[in-house]
């Protein structure tokens, strides 16, 4: 383990940022993110948040999912808010965001931001809900400010 | 589903009556399945994750040497032909074909397919 928070953050920066820049190099970011982070979630969504489950309405979901991830150490929810209806979901992602330094990092290298926590939720909504979600970043800032609608072919 | 789903099943139905097509299939850009026509015992969501992967990497092998716009990718077997290609900006469509298809005619019905498939991407929801 790293000795220090710093430490530990700096590993995560080191392997985000190398993921983002493979995946573009691969052809099909998007792909490759999504399909890393449905592996991920299959693999640890039960071990990692066993108290989890998501209600029906999409907003609730993703706010239990945070909810949970902050109760099980992973990462900080509390700048995190959601809103939306049956359709679509309205984020916003404040400071505390653990991929924040990633995304600051690509944005000044004039690199698309790849919001991970946006595939992420994605992702859970379609493994836990059974449902399809776009996502779009809207602004990349301080929140951030992330748009998931349900796709218009399910 | 929705009105959406159906018209695009219509077309991939369509497609799969060709005499030289196996069966067909349109995914999304980022690996999903849209609809298919894939036999039993094949993983729909795995040929759309493969396919996503060829046509991207193509793509990017296309601009990385220069050569113009990616038209369609071509994965030749023993025992067939798998072909993929854009349809609009989220979705490709994919269609595996006989190994002595006519691919002349099979690409001309697969290019008609994907500007439907476009066409109605692209009408409202």
């Amino acid at each position: 383990m790293p000795s220090t928070k710093e430490g530990l953050q700096r590993l995560l920066d080191f392997f985000v940022y190398g993921m983002l820049r493979a995946s573009e190099r691969l052809g099909n970011a998007p792909l490759f993110l999504r399909t890393i982070e449905e592996e991920g979630l299959r693999k640890f969504l039960t071990t990692n948040m066993p108290q989890f489950q998501a209600p029906d309405d999409p907003a609730e979901a993703c706010r239990q999912y945070m909810q949970a991830g902050d109760e099980g150490g992973l990462f900080d929810s509390s700048d995190s808010v959601f809103r939306g209806d049956g359709d679509s979901v309205h984020a916003e992602i404040g400071d505390k965001c653990v991929y924040r330094r990633v995304c600051t990092m690509r944005h000044d290298e004039g690199l698309p931001v790849h919001c991970i926590r946006a595939f992420a939720l994605a992702e859970m909504l379609r493994i836990r809900l059974d449902a399809d979600f776009d996502w779009k970043l809207e602004r990349f800032g301080r929140p951030c400010r992330i748009t998931l609608t349900r796709a218009k072919w399910k | 589903m929705t009105d959406l789903w159906e018209r695009i099943e219509e077309t991939i139905d369509e497609l799969s009556h060709l005499t030289d097509i196996k069966s067909a299939a349109v995914v999304r850009r980022d690996g999903l399945v849209v609809t298919h026509t894939l036999p039993e015992g094949v993983d729909p969501k795995i040929v759309a994750a493969m396919t996503a992967a060829i046509v991207g990497t193509s793509e990017m092998a296309t601009i990385q040497l220069s050569q113009g716009r990616f038209v369609r990718a071509i994965v030749e077997s023993e025992q067939g032909k798998l072909l993929s290609l854009g349809a609009g900006e989220e979705a490709l469509l994919v269609a595996l074909v006989y190994d002595d298809a006519n691919l002349g005619l099979v690409l001309m019905a697969m290019e008609r397919a994907a500007k439907q498939v476009e066409e109605i991407l692209r009408s409202p929801g």
